[in-house]
């Protein structure tokens, strides 16, 4: 089901109908969630809600061993990291690593297909289930660490678990944050509401009319990678991808943000404007915040982080990077575009950093854009292409400086005209101005009414969320 | 106290919100062009022509020229039969279309299936029958909500730049989507060479293939042995367009494959249609032609 869907409007209309009634008593709160939940992720395909509560069974039972013995809880939390990976890879890796497999032995004549062998239903993968098994062994871990109670019974674990606003695509919410806020007597009030649905609006916005509407241009473009070898066309596609990616998930994250808000409970920020960011570090600091955060705590710092020199510091944050591009999808692409940012991040720690301090302000933004922004726009290249001939022809292209066609047709299109609307607005109307949080609550009142009638009238030709395929 | 003048603040952005959407909803409606078709009504008609379950006499098949250019009510009246077109973007005349097309005919009725032949019918391109195969794709769910809603939503049509100038300098594609899976259209201004640079590229990317035509008069022979009647006819098109395809396509060497195959050949005069495009045919001439297949098939029998 998707957020900008009338079978979702119904849905939420049939839940926040029956919530006031639920919402005061655990019991009932956690089983409503729980029926509801089933029926949001059941409406894409209920046979995979087996993987989900399977997975969620072991990992409260393993959770509650953890506490009950000490002793053995190194085995209990290994219990539970391997049926969540082994899940991840027999259902979103398991194609992949096949065919890799039979390329390896096509390269020595033999040809064997293994892909051949693996069941079908295997290899659909399963919406959201790289989102919910993260959720799910955050539990498990932070119960090892000693960083998070309990949760009191197996429907308060699966409420807080299969929770609908950010079961499919994230945010990737922690057990310490939510499982607490589950059991509180839930309070919403006029300004919570109102908070809510003023998000929710901006982030349907977001995603119904600028990243469907930038879609376009970037979906026409990569269907006939072939047949375009402009520079300017290249360069003008792979930044409205850069900003349809943005205002897609960050639409998704800011709806459900937007729910869980209308519900009582809060979900951290997962974006916080990405493309401002003064260095690679700082850009990982502001993207996906909820996955490089789950990264940082859960890989990187186990590893050691940066307290074991140099060498093993920027090993660390290799070994980071490449899971975590592996996490987007089965698929060398996104192993590549995980490497270049690893690259990125070691070029700033090495040398970057130690040099270029500017004090100059708009020195320093030309610097960002060039140094930041342009580096993580290449990087976007291999994120979106089909494979990995795909993404070098189209760098190949942006770098071969060939502007033979004229662009004038191209930039009078709808879709640059939302993706300079998307600029702007990003730029000057919400940074500058901050329009989202102006006091004014008829202000408020007035713009979430505006933007309601853009998104009926103005929505793109709907399209599915991109983070969705992770 | 300051939480309490929030909230009430609050209590007035949501009842604003309320009482202003609607009027800003409404606003927008009337200062927004009409458009001259409706892109949620569309989506309902082929979720309606996927998903018909309806049995007729008479089934048309073929791609765009034919859900453009054949009014199936016009040859029910005509013929007394129930008829239903059942032409789709790009369409090749392939067996996954054909035998789906077929499911639509009643067993117990006249069992006519009548062709719309253009060249494009047989290119590898066409094969492929990316339009209809995407619509099979949809879910059950879908097909329920597309049918059933959407007709109801026609009024809330998504804009954009280029539809709103259009419509401001008084340019306009209507298509009307009618019962039984016909789309009435014509287009302002029309341009009857509009077509052509377009279909010259399309043949650059792609081929007739024999293949197609050997294994589509192989299926024609079936169909006449399990006692389906098959017609065929050339589309009417502009007379540039008509030249072109008569040089990629030999029609007459293909006619009388498909007569031997058992088939009936309605012989459809090149002139006397407008096209508004070079390739389909408006609305007037699409009844028009209509028609002359409507009479074709009653005297045949």
């Amino acid at each position: 089901m998707l957020f900008n869907s009338l079978p979702f409007l119904a849905f939420l209309a049939l839940f926040f109908g029956i919530w006031p009634l639920v919402k005061h008593k655990n019991t009932s709160k956690w089983l409503w969630i729980c029926c509801m939940s089933a029926v949001f992720y059941g409406w894409w395909d209920w046979r995979f809600l087996f993987l989900l509560f399977f997975t969620g069974a072991i990992d409260y039972f393993t959770g509650k061993f953890i506490l009950k013995f000490p002793r053995q809880k190194k085995f209990w939390l290994w219990l539970s990291l391997t049926t969540n990976l082994l899940s991840l890879v027999i259902f979103k890796y398991s194609g992949w690593l096949a065919s890799i497999i039979d390329n390896g032995f096509a390269t020595f004549n033999i040809h064997i297909s293994f892909k051949s062998w693996i069941p079908e239903f295997t290899l659909i993968l399963p919406v959201g289930i790289s989102f919910y098994t993260f959720n799910s062994m955050s539990y498990t871990i932070d119960l090892y660490r000693g960083k998070t109670k309990p949760a009191e019974n197996i429907l308060h674990f699966f409420a807080f678990i299969s929770f609908f606003p950010h079961l499919v695509a994230g945010p990737i919410i922690r057990a310490k944050d939510i499982l607490q806020q589950l059991t509180k007597p839930i309070q919403t009030n006029s300004v919570q509401i109102f908070h809510g649905i003023r998000i929710c609006i901006w982030g349907l916005f977001q995603k119904m009319v600028l990243a469907d509407n930038i879609a376009v241009l970037v979906n026409d473009q990569f269907n006939h990678v072939g047949e375009h070898s402009d520079s300017a066309q290249w360069w003008i596609c792979m930044l409205a991808f850069a900003f349809q990616i943005y205002f897609d998930f960050n639409g998704y994250s800011t709806i459900a943000r937007g729910i869980a808000k209308l519900c009582g409970i809060h979900f951290r920020l997962n974006f916080n404007q990405p493309y401002f960011a003064h260095s690679f570090q700082n850009f990982w600091q502001r993207w996906h915040i909820s996955l490089s955060s789950f990264f940082r705590d859960y890989v990187y710092i186990s590893l050691g982080g940066n307290r074991k020199g140099r060498l093993r510091t920027n090993l660390n944050l290799w070994i980071t990077m490449l899971l975590s591009g592996i996490w987007h999808g089965a698929n060398f692409t996104f192993v590549v575009w995980g490497a270049l940012h690893a690259l990125y991040l070691s070029i700033e720690r090495f040398i970057i950093k130690q040099r270029l301090i500017i004090n100059n302000k708009p020195v320093k933004t030309l610097f960002n854009f060039f140094l930041i922004f342009i580096p993580v726009l290449v990087a976007w290249t291999f994120f979106r292409a089909k494979d990995i001939h795909e993404a070098f022809y189209i760098i190949q292209c942006l770098f071969s400086f060939n502007f033979e066609l004229s662009l004038k047709e191209l930039l009078i299109s709808n879709a640059v005209f939302w993706l300079i609307i998307g600029i702007a607005n990003e730029y000057i109307l919400f940074n500058k101005f901050k329009l989202i949080h102006s006091k004014s609550p008829i202000f408020q009142a007035v713009l979430i009414c505006f933007l309601i009638a853009l998104i009926i009238y103005f929505r793109g030709p709907e399209q599915q969320f991109i983070y969705f395929q992770f | 106290m300051i939480e309490n003048s929030r909230i009430k603040l609050s209590r007035i952005g949501i009842i604003i919100t309320i009482l202003l959407t609607p009027i800003m909803i409404f606003l927008f409606g009337i200062c927004l062009p009409k458009l001259p078709s409706s892109n949620i009504l569309h989506d309902a008609f082929w979720a309606d022509k996927i998903s018909n379950s309806k049995k007729y006499d008479i089934v048309v098949i073929g791609d765009s020229r034919i859900y453009r250019g054949i009014n199936p009510l016009i040859i029910s009246q005509i013929t007394a039969s129930k008829t239903v077109n059942y032409g789709f973007s790009a369409a090749g005349l392939d067996s996954s279309l054909i035998y789906s097309a077929l499911e639509q005919l009643d067993t117990n009725g006249k069992k006519i299936a009548v062709f719309g032949i253009t060249p494009s019918a047989f290119t590898q391109e066409a094969s492929k029958n990316e339009h209809f195969k995407s619509l099979k794709r949809i879910s059950d769910k879908d097909l329920w909500i597309r049918k059933n809603i959407y007709p109801f939503l026609g009024g809330f049509n998504s804009y954009s730049l280029s539809e709103i100038k259009k419509a401001f300098n008084h340019e306009a594609y209507y298509q009307d989507c009618q019962a039984d899976g016909f789309i009435y259209s014509y287009k302002v201004p029309s341009d009857s060479m509009a077509a052509i640079n377009s279909y010259i590229d399309y043949f650059k990317r792609t081929s007739i293939s024999e293949l197609q035509q050997s294994n589509f008069l192989d299926l024609i022979k079936k169909l006449e042995s399990k006692g389906i009647k098959c017609f065929a006819f050339r589309v009417p098109v502009s007379l540039p367009m008509a030249t072109l395809e008569s040089k990629i396509f030999d029609f007459e060497t293909f006619k009388i494959k498909l007569e031997s195959a058992g088939a009936h050949w309605i012989s459809i005069p090149q002139n006397g249609f407008n096209s508004y495009d070079g390739s389909h045919l408006t609305g007037p001439s699409a009844n028009k032609l209509s028609r002359i297949l409507g009479d074709s098939i009653l005297n045949y029998h």
